[in-house]
């Protein structure tokens, strides 16, 4: 089996031409699986990000966690009058005059807002009770793009803010500017307006509640869950296309080792009078297949690291790059894998039904 | 031409499992790449403006989303100053993006009597809503969410039925309309007015008033004043990135269609090494034995082709077209008679060239050589 295998690699080699092309079809498919599924990884890495511990209170039909939610402050003593134990409020927009310089603003309660939010300090200081007015915390990602440390002075809506601290969450977070909410509130004209307010889960609300005046209890995260879905089309559709890119240099592949299996077939009939069965046949051409495929994998995940430094998905404050995780990489060797027995399939058939020896005849 | 035409499909016909196999192959990456034109297009319709008109839209600066945007009254009634010298409407607008089931719509809210002359919608179906519980909806919206007249949609918690269906310029607006006073009846105390539109009466110059409103003193502090077109464009910008993935992913199908064009006709000659000795033993030169090769290659990249463009027009035709959205704007797919014909182009030039390079070897090795192999 060995033999024929090593055989099988060396007549790849010898068709070098004919192997490169090849292995580019397949490196293109898996290249096309690759960035699909990074980027999707990496949005739902980015936003969904479900609390088991708070519900969100928000305005019904809106994206409270980032936007188009506004409710009086006055909700909270009606929340807590109803059954919660706190009603913690926050604001969460977008400002900016165009979406290349946008940044997702979210207006904290400066002393419960750690008790939300799971974060770690990178440089600096957190917010706390009785930090000056106009300071802001920064995401790291916000700050890379911004390049501002602690000390420096950032614009917000035309005012600036000084930086106290910097932050990571590992989520869409890190493209936030923290600011304190009666900060917020005065650089929206808000009043005393607030986008949302949590509340703990496990008490008299659950998720799905509707409140009367249009307002809504869902669960912290869901937001950027339904965000996230929400180019799940598109993904579907970029999924079918790799597919059939995946489908094309399988069928490709086959008619590729139909083609090299012809070429040899003198060598093969020798092969096989000699004791070689059908197993080892097959042996010989899943080495070729496998061989074209491995070659088209690394070169498909060199062009996936390329361009996903060379891309990025930017809307309003966000900036989502392709998350080439282990996982994912596990998952187009995989799909490589199938590529490689699916183009070996139908000739290792063809193969193994045709008298090699009755050719071998016929030819001389 | 007939005679290399007869040769070509007699000898697909003959072959016509390996023939099937490179039809499959080269008609999935077609299939592939006509989906990926698609939504290319899609894109780039979707960031198109909605063309130079004498429409301005004043809304709070510095704010990304518009729904968030508050527009006071003051502002509202020092644009309805310059009326009728320099104005000819003035329409405050409620924006929003809300759920409806499963899917994210912008709903959009206007006097009804500034939908035609203001906002440009034509009625193709229905009657504009006059009942409180009826709406409108923009074709491409109907479409991407299966929606007829008649349909029930659930707003923020009201049910409403779609009693018009209409078409508009620009893929802002794709989505659903209802007259002003409900959507502020429907909202209560947050139905807050967002921006307006200011249509510019026939006889002003455009660009003087857009600087005298942006300089009113109502207006000047917190509201930037835009022209319809700039606002647009300025606002699609979010969705450039996706355009240039999706421009990537169909360089990357068109790559894969040079490779298995390539392969797929190179392959199918290189076999054919014994039958083009005995063509050129028999007399046939070298231009005609590659023009019959061509010829070949060509037939085949077309039927490959037929069946890649049939198939993406009948997955096209079965997912409505609207199984993606972005920022609830859904996007309509079609394959333009445009991107059919570059692709057609692309896989007959491919085919050819793969015939031709791969015929090199053969025209020029002895006939000897050839009938060895």
């Amino acid at each position: 089996m060995l033999t024929l295998a090593s055989l099988g690699l060396r007549a790849i080699w010898i068709h070098w031409r004919m192997t490169v092309l090849m292995a580019l079809t397949v490196a293109l498919s898996l290249a096309a699986f690759l960035m699909m599924r990074a980027y999707h990884t990496a949005l739902h890495r980015h936003y969904a990000q479900l609390s088991a511990a708070y519900l969100m209170v928000e305005q019904s039909g809106s994206m409270g966690e980032f936007m188009g939610s506004r409710l009086p402050a006055s909700l909270a003593a009606q929340l807590t009058s109803a059954g919660a134990s706190r009603a913690i409020p926050e604001i969460h927009s977008v400002v900016g005059s165009t979406p290349e310089n946008a940044i997702l603003l979210r207006g904290i309660s400066l002393e419960e807002y750690g008790e939300t939010e799971q974060f770690q300090i990178v440089a600096g200081q957190p917010l706390r009770p009785g930090s000056p007015p106009r300071s802001a915390m920064l995401g790291v990602r916000l700050a890379e793009k911004k390049q501002a440390l602690p000390g420096a002075t950032v614009q917000i809506r035309g005012r600036d803010f000084q930086v106290a601290g910097v932050f990571s969450t590992g989520t869409y977070a890190d493209h936030e500017a923290w600011v304190a909410l009666y900060d917020a509130q005065a650089l929206l004209g808000w009043g005393s307006d607030v986008s949302v307010f949590l509340i703990p889960s496990g008490e008299v609300f659950k998720p799905g509640d509707e409140l009367p005046g249009g307002i809504s209890i869902v669960r912290k995260g869901q937001n950027g869950v339904n965000l996230a879905n929400e180019w799940n089309g598109l993904f579907n559709l970029l999924g079918l296309i790799a597919s059939s890119l995946g489908v094309a240099a399988a069928v490709a592949l086959t008619n590729i080792l139909l083609r090299l299996a012809w070429l040899h077939r003198r060598e093969l009939a020798i092969l096989q009078s000699l004791g070689f069965g059908r197993r080892a046949l097959a042996g010989y051409l899943l080495a070729q297949s496998a061989g074209i495929s491995l070659a088209g994998y690394l070169a498909g995940v060199a062009l996936a690291l390329i361009l996903g430094q060379a891309t990025h998905l930017q809307t309003a404050g966000i900036s989502v790059r392709a998350d080439l995780s282990w996982q994912v990489l596990a998952a187009s060797l995989l799909v490589a894998a199938l590529i490689t027995l699916a183009g070996a399939a139908l000739p290792a058939l063809w193969l193994s039904r045709l008298n090699l020896a009755a050719l071998l005849r016929a030819d001389s | 031409m007939k005679t290399l035409l007869l040769y070509a499909w007699k000898d697909i016909r003959h072959d016509w499992a390996r023939t099937l196999l490179s039809i499959t192959g080269l008609a999935v990456l077609v299939f592939s790449y006509h989906l990926l034109g698609a939504m290319s297009a899609s894109f780039s319709n979707f960031a198109r403006d909605p063309g130079v008109n004498r429409n301005l839209i004043v809304i709070e600066a510095d704010l990304i989303d518009p729904s968030e945007a508050v527009l006071e009254p003051d502002a509202l009634a020092a644009a309805r100053a310059y009326i009728p010298a320099q104005v000819a409407r003035v329409s405050p607008h409620i924006f929003r993006q809300v759920r409806a089931g499963e899917r994210i719509v912008q709903l959009r809210a206007a006097p009804l009597s500034d939908w035609e002359p203001l906002y440009r919608m034509q009625l193709l179906q229905g009657g504009w809503p006059e009942q409180p519980h009826e709406i409108a909806c923009a074709e491409t919206a109907a479409r991407a969410n299966g929606w007829t007249l008649g349909s029930r949609v659930r707003i923020y918690g009201s049910d409403f039925s779609i009693s018009a269906i209409f078409r508009a310029q620009g893929s802002l607006f794709a989505a659903l309309w209802m007259p002003l006073e409900r959507a502020q009846t429907l909202y209560g105390a947050s139905g807050r007015i967002q921006a307006m539109y200011v249509q510019a009466a026939e006889s002003a110059d455009i660009e003087q008033l857009r600087a005298s409103l942006q300089a009113n003193p109502a207006i000047a502090s917190r509201y930037t004043v835009f022209y319809e077109d700039s606002y647009t464009l300025r606002n699609n910008q979010i969705i450039k990135d996706v355009d240039l993935l999706g421009g990537i992913a169909k360089v990357l199908a068109l790559l894969a269609i040079t490779f298995g064009a390539y392969n797929a006709t190179s392959l199918s000659l290189v076999e054919r090494a014994r039958e083009i000795g005995c063509l050129r033993a028999l007399g046939f030169s070298n231009t005609v034995t590659r023009l019959l090769l061509l010829t070949r290659s060509l037939l085949q990249g077309l039927l490959a082709y037929s069946l890649g463009l049939v198939l993406a027009l009948v997955y096209i035709a079965a997912s409505a077209g609207g199984q993606v959205s972005v920022y609830g704007v859904p996007l309509i797919f079609s394959v333009s008679p445009a991107q059919a014909l570059s692709g057609l182009l692309w896989v007959a030039a491919l085919a050819a060239a793969g015939a031709w390079i791969s015929s090199r070897r053969l025209v020029g090795a002895s006939v000897a050589d050839l009938l060895r192999e």
